[in-house]
This record gives C-alpha cells, sequence and structure tokens, in this order.
C-alpha cells in the first residue's frame, strides 16, 4: 500500500519541477552582453597617489567608458581609429575574425569569435588577465592591459613583434596553463596575435585615459564633455596624443630588436661550457644570487612581478594598505604570488629552449620580472671595461642548456680521465 | 520526536498534501539553486552611452578641425630665476630602519648599521630634502629659443658621470632622488665588491632599463624620453633599496638639497607657468602654507601638487613652502 501511495506522488514532483526547469531553459539564464571591464584597480591606485575623485569617480569611469568605445569599439564589434601607423600594427580584418560570440559566423559564412572561443577563459574579455578559470592558475594569465611581455625579440619594454606572439601561440608556454595553438590555421593565428595586440593598446590607452582624469579639476565630471566644445578640442588633442604614444612603441617594435651576434667557434664545446659555469657564478652576470649555485632556483628572492608590484609591493610605505584596500572590497586584484627564479636543471624554459631564444633572455632580462639583463659591451670596448662580450652570453647559454645533464652534488664534473684519486 | 509519532502525524495528513521530502521536491530545490546560482556577481560595469560614443567617434575621426581658441596669446618676455625653501613644521616623523636580508648583510650594513635611508629627509633646520619642483605643461615649446634659455643646449647632450652620476655604495643608492634630461646619458655605477642590479620603472616615453651592474663598472643609461612624473628605480637583489628619477624633455626642474632649498634658473617669464611638487611620501605635495615674494604672481590654488606662476622679467622671485608633518602621517 505504501509504495502505491510513493507512485502516486513521484510523478507529481517531477511535473512541477520539470516545468520550472523548461522556463528557466526558455527564459535562459541571463548572461549579460560581453562587455569590456574598466580598470578599477588602477582607477583606485592613481586615486590614491593623485587625488580623490569623489562623487566624480562614476561619472568619469562612465565617461572612459565612452571614450575607449568610441575609439576601439566593442569585444562583438572592434573599431580602429585611423591614426598614424595603427592599421599597420592592427589590421581590422584580423580583429573582426578574433572579435564576437564564440562560434558566430560572419555574413560571408567564415568562422568568428576566436578569441572568446580559445583565450578569453583565462585571459577574459577584456585581455585582463581575470578570466574565470584565472585564479586557479599558477601562474595567473597574462594582463594585455600593461601592454608588457615576458617572452619577446625586442630590446627593453618594446612591444613584442607579431611573430613573437605567434610563436607564443604556436609553442604555448611550457610550464605554465599556456597550452599550444598549433592546430589553428594561419590566419587565425594572425588574428589572435592582432587581437591581443589590440587589447594591450586599447589597455594602454585606458590607463592613459585614467591618468589624465585623476588630473581633471574639481568641477570637471568628464574628460570629454560632448556639450562644450573648448573642452572638447582640448580633450581630442590628449587623447590622440595618447593613442599616438602607445601606437608609435608598436610601430617600433620591429625596427628595436635585440642584435644576436653568431656563437664562438668553440661554443658548447667542454671548454665553453667551463666559461659558462665560472661566468654563472662569478660577480659580472650573478645567476647564482637568484637562480642559485646549483642553479635549482633556490637563491634568495623576495620579490614580485610587476604586474602585482604594481598594487602590492610590501616595501613601499602603505604599499600593504593600499592591496588590503583593492583586493577587501572590491576583489578588484587577485593574491599576490611570489616569484620564482627558474630552477634551470629542468630543461623548461618558458620563454623557449632555442639558444636564441636563450640569448634574447639575457641580452634584454624578463621584462616584467626581477631578472635583469646581463651587461654586454661592444667587441671592441676597452679591456677594462668589466661588462662581458657576447661570446661570453654564448658561454652561459651553453652551461645553461648543458645543466639538466649535470650532476646536482657536483657541479660539471671533470672528465674521468682528469679525475684524481685519493 | 518519536517515530510512532510520525507515523502519526503521517496518518493525519489529508490525501493532498506532500510527504515532507519526496524526490520530486530535492529536484525542484537542486533547479532554483541552479537558477540562482546563475546570477553574477560582478561588480557592475557602466555600458558604453551610444549618443557619446558616436559624437566622440565622429569628433576623433573628422578632418580635425583645429580651431586655434587663440592660446597662442601669451609670449615669454625674458627670464628670471625661481628659487625656494621647502621647510616641514612639527616633529620629524620616525621610520624604521630597512630590513637587511640575505647573505649579503655584511657588505651591506656594515658595523652592523642598516642604511639610513629616511622616506622623509629633514635638514638640520627643518628643510625638506628630496622634494622634486619641475614646470609641468602640456603644451611647452621644446625648440623655442624664446621659451627654453639658450644656454641650455650646452648641457642638453651631457653625459652625466663621476660625482654627477648615479652610484650605490653599501647597499644604499647614493642619490635618493636623481633628476635628468632625457637627451642626457646617465652614468650607472656600482662602488659596492658585489654585484647590483639597476632597475628603472620608467613610464612614460622614457626607456625602462633593469640591467646588472658589476662592480666598478660604468653602465650608460639613454632614456630617450622624457617620464610621466618620478619613476622608481630599485634593486631586486636587495629589494629594500630603492630611488627615484625623474626625467624631464626641458630643463626646468629642480630637487631640493639637504636644507630644503631648490633653484630652477632662466625661466621664460611673463607667461604662466604651471609647476608641479612631488615628495616621495606625499606624492603630490598638497595642504602647504606657501608664501611667495613681491614679483612672482601666483593665480590660483595650489592643488594636485600644482601651482601656476608668473615671473617678471630678470626679477629672481623666491617661495617658501612650509609642511606640517602631520601630513607625513596620515
Amino acid at each position: 500500500m505504501k509504495l502505491s501511495k510513493r507512485r502516486k506522488w513521484i510523478p507529481a514532483g517531477y511535473i512541477s519541477s520539470g516545468l520550472l526547469l523548461a522556463t528557466v531553459m526558455v527564459t535562459g539564464c541571463g548572461a549579460p552582453d560581453a562587455d569590456f571591464r574598466a580598470n578599477e584597480a588602477y582607477l583606485t591606485l592613481q586615486e590614491n597617489k593623485v587625488g580623490e575623485l569623489g562623487t566624480r569617480r562614476e561619472s568619469i569611469k562612465q565617461n572612459i567608458e565612452d571614450v575607449l568605445t568610441g575609439l576601439y569599439g566593442t569585444p562583438d564589434e572592434p573599431h580602429l581609429l585611423s591614426v598614424d601607423g595603427l592599421s599597420d600594427v592592427v589590421e581590422i580584418e584580423n580583429l573582426q575574425i578574433a572579435a564576437g560570440p564564440t562560434g558566430s559566423i560572419d555574413e560571408a559564412g567564415a568562422r568568428r569569435g576566436l578569441y572568446r572561443e580559445h583565450c578569453a577563459h583565462c585571459h577574459g574579455i577584456t585581455g585582463d588577465g581575470r578570466g574565470p578559470t584565472a585564479e586557479f592558475l599558477n601562474p595567473y594569465p597574462r594582463d594585455y592591459r600593461l601592454g608588457v611581455y615576458k617572452f619577446k625579440s625586442t630590446t627593453g619594454k618594446m612591444p613584442p613583434t607579431r611573430d613573437d606572439l605567434k610563436k607564443t601561440l604556436v609553442e604555448g608556454i611550457p610550464g605554465t596553463a599556456m597550452p599550444s595553438f598549433r592546430l589553428l590555421n594561419g590566419f587565425e593565428l594572425d588574428a589572435l596575435v592582432d587581437y591581443v595586440r589590440y587589447l594591450s593598446i586599447r589597455g594602454e590607452t585606458e590607463r592613459a585615459l585614467i591618468d589624465y582624469a585623476v588630473e581633471l579639476e574639481d568641477d570637471q565630471n568628464v574628460l570629454w564633455n560632448i556639450a562644450d566644445e573648448a573642452q572638447q578640442t582640448e580633450a581630442k588633442e590628449a587623447v590622440e596624443e595618447m593613442v599616438a604614444d602607445v601606437v608609435a612603441k608598436y610601430v617600433a617594435a620591429h625596427d628595436n630588436r635585440i642584435p644576436v651576434p653568431a656563437p664562438p667557434e668553440n661554443w658548447e664545446t667542454a671548454e665553453s661550457i667551463a666559461r659558462g659555469r665560472e661566468l654563472f657564478a662569478g660577480p659580472i652576470a650573478n645567476c647564482i644570487k637568484c637562480h642559485g649555485l646549483t642553479a635549482l632556483g633556490d637563491g634568495v628572492v623576495n620579490d614580485y612581478d610587476d604586474w602585482t608590484k604594481e598594487f602590492f609591493d610590501p616595501n613601499a610605505p602603505g604599499g600593504r594598505e593600499t592591496f588590503a584596500e583593492l583586493y577587501g572590497s572590491t576583489h578588484a586584484v587577485m593574491k599576490p604570488r611570489p616569484i620564482r627564479p627558474r630552477n634551470l636543471r629542468m630543461n623548461v624554459f618558458r620563454g623557449g629552449r632555442r639558444p636564441v631564444d636563450l640569448y634574447w633572455r639575457l641580452a634584454n632580462g624578463i621584462v616584467g620580472t626581477p631578472m635583469p639583463a646581463v651587461p654586454i659591451k661592444a667587441e671592441d670596448a676597452p679591456e677594462e671595461d668589466p661588462r662581458l662580450v657576447s661570446d661570453d652570453v654564448w658561454h652561459i647559454i651553453a652551461y645553461v642548456r648543458n645543466l639538466p645533464y649535470e650532476d646536482i652534488s657536483e657541479p660539471a664534473p671533470l672528465p674521468k680521465y682528469q679525475r684524481k684519486r685519493h | 520526536m518519536k517515530w510512532s509519532t510520525r507515523k502519526q502525524a503521517r496518518k493525519n495528513r489529508s490525501r493532498w498534501q506532500p510527504r515532507r521530502w519526496q524526490p520530486g521536491m530535492w529536484f525542484t530545490t537542486a533547479c532554483l539553486l541552479l537558477v540562482s546560482g546563475c546570477v553574477r556577481d560582478l561588480p557592475p560595469d557602466g555600458v558604453p552611452d551610444k549618443g557619446t560614443v558616436n559624437s566622440i567617434r565622429e569628433s576623433l575621426s573628422g578632418d580635425a578641425t583645429h580651431a586655434d581658441t587663440g592660446t597662442a596669446a601669451a609670449e615669454p618676455t625674458g627670464f628670471a630665476t625661481f628659487s625656494g625653501l621647502f621647510k616641514l613644521s612639527g616633529s620629524t616623523p620616525s621610520f624604521p630602519p630597512l630590513p637587511v636580508r640575505g647573505d649579503d648583510a655584511t657588505m651591506c650594513a656594515p658595523s652592523a648599521n642598516s642604511p639610513l635611508v629616511r622616506p622623509v629627509a629633514v635638514g638640520p633646520n627643518g628643510g625638506l630634502a628630496n622634494v622634486v619642483v619641475f614646470l609641468d605643461m602640456k603644451k611647452f615649446p621644446l625648440d623655442d629659443d624664446r621659451w627654453i634659455h639658450p644656454s641650455f643646449a650646452e648641457t642638453a647632450g651631457d653625459v652625466l658621470t663621476g660625482e654627477a652620476g648615479f652610484d650605490q655604495k653599501d647597499c644604499v643608492f647614493l642619490t635618493r632622488v636623481f633628476t635628468m634630461r632625457s637627451t642626457q646619458t646617465l652614468d650607472i655605477m656600482n662602488s659596492d665588491p658585489k654585484g647590483h642590479n639597476t632597475n628603472i620603472a620608467a613610464n612614460g616615453r622614457a626607456r625602462q632599463f633593469n640591467q646588472l651592474i658589476p662592480p666598478g663598472a660604468k653602465i650608460p643609461y639613454t632614456p630617450g624620453g622624457a617620464t610621466k612624473g618620478v619613476c622608481k628605480v630599485g634593486c631586486n637583489i636587495h629589494d629594500w633599496m630603492g630611488a627615484y628619477i625623474f626625467v624631464s624633455d626641458h630643463p626646468y626642474y629642480a630637487v631640493t638639497d639637504e636644507n630644503g632649498r631648490f633653484e630652477i634658473p632662466q625661466l621664460p617669464t611673463g607667461v604662466e607657468l604651471t609647476f608641479r611638487v612631488w615628495q616621495e611620501k606625499l606624492n603630490n605635495v598638497e595642504n602647504v602654507k606657501v608664501g611667495f615674494d613681491g614679483d612672482a604672481i601666483a593665480s590660483k590654488k595650489w592643488s594636485r601638487g600644482k601651482f601656476i606662476l608668473t615671473l617678471t622679467n630678470e626679477k629672481p622671485s623666491r617661495m617658501d613652502v612650509e609642511i606640517s608633518s602631520t601630513e607625513f602621517s596620515k
């Protein structure tokens, strides 16, 4: 009797919940339209530095978003202004392939939405390195908005060339969550490369706009007032200068590559490796300071990368308070993770393990991290100049490339016949 | 509740009253949870206003009818020197000693004394050192002899080296706040027996720099462009080391000395000049008591670290600035 009673009830429960489910399926969960997220953290940081915006904050933030949309469009409809060089640096056709919702197609039937399909879940729609999975990854996905990239062939803080970014896409970044996208077509890779550049340019412009906005006079509620012609002329000039400044770097990138001289003739011989080991521990290259004497990455480092240090600098006065403010209330930044020098014995190099990759890392350092450049002098520099010559850099590389095959307890043991018997 | 009483309750229930937890109800609850789980707790972000966006886009892509709004009116009449004194009123703020760590402690803290660097450096008479005063104008003609005194051309390409360079000893940057012109070259030196790296986090158009500086070396830094304000300099090997650099594309800047004094020579006169004042702890220097002497006309209030001044031809002007020590404890 009991059983039959239960049977009567089960269908009723399922029907009611089934109806509910059907309603949800019809109305959807209300996923919002894709939207570029404002750089709240940087705005707060600049406010702390320069001056509180108070009640003007919201209107200024909105205005910055309006200007950025005017300049660069939306995640579904990218736009490029006819600024000198911008169309050479990123091509609008490429952006259109990469932009848009996942799985969408354009009028010609070509696939769109590549960025959201392959990149956005980690790097975020805005390219702020805050996609849904970001917080679970170590290292965190790159925030493009600073325009700073680690693995590149260009000097100083110059942005990477298209080829550098493409290499990162094709090879992935070994030792991190960044996979290889080798299975994409060439033109799809080109589209993503341009889209990443686009997000960087947009992000850097946003930072410049924020810098400009916090300096506004107390009676200005917007940086670009469409109703006030004089103010608009001034704002227009300022914005054009900001964009030109950002674009200029990308235009110059290709001509600012690190010169890579050929390795010496005895390169990667026992002699070369021995010289490299000497330099590795010596006072000029000073590699052991961070990477440790055994190159296991166990030197003394108490540091963070530049993306973190901007918001969390425990050594700066008030650095911890600034971070607490940003992390605590708005969760505008992620938990800082200390940077770790690479263990060079793993044969895993994030920027690639080709000799030329390692040369670029040594000759330019790794921008955005504490890794400095090795001082290199010209061939004709005087003997007493303590800097290294390029041959020495190659010897260090020879030693580093040989490290995974060496005994840890006895770095670079001598050949058997040279060992002394005790 | 006892089992027997529950049984009783079930018996008393009417036919259409559902049992306490039916599988269907579990399912409904799960569905409700799923639905509520879809609410996104991202902070609401402004949606761009279409009208404004279109207007901005139109204006930006339009062929710039650069309506000169008659700003070219003022022309400099000559040159004059501007000097001043920064003083701290109230008690000198104290800071904990820098944390010297690692195996270089013997080199960095000789005789176990931590390096004596303070973010607020106060001289014997209350003078505030390391305050940067610089001309900060968006439009400043850099190649006009009426705006920039011709004598500055001599020093434009200087290599700052030796005493004038940027040196480090006992894990302290010997110059806490360094200023230079973007066309000059700076020699970065290391007078310590071990290696440092000097990491110049330059922004704006200045080149970023992060290189190892071997003991006794002289590594040139050519900024190639101006920074946006004052930037940090650090050493990643000794993370407590810190300094600041300001690179300018014009010659009108100064840092206060240990007595709190500064002097900017040969400034253009008869035109409104905007200056900015920076101090490492305060950033923009605000809330000050300021007195200008006779010939300088200060217009507008000192706000956001900026003040505006008009100088009179060939008449040196001065200002006295007093900052309360409570500003530093905020």
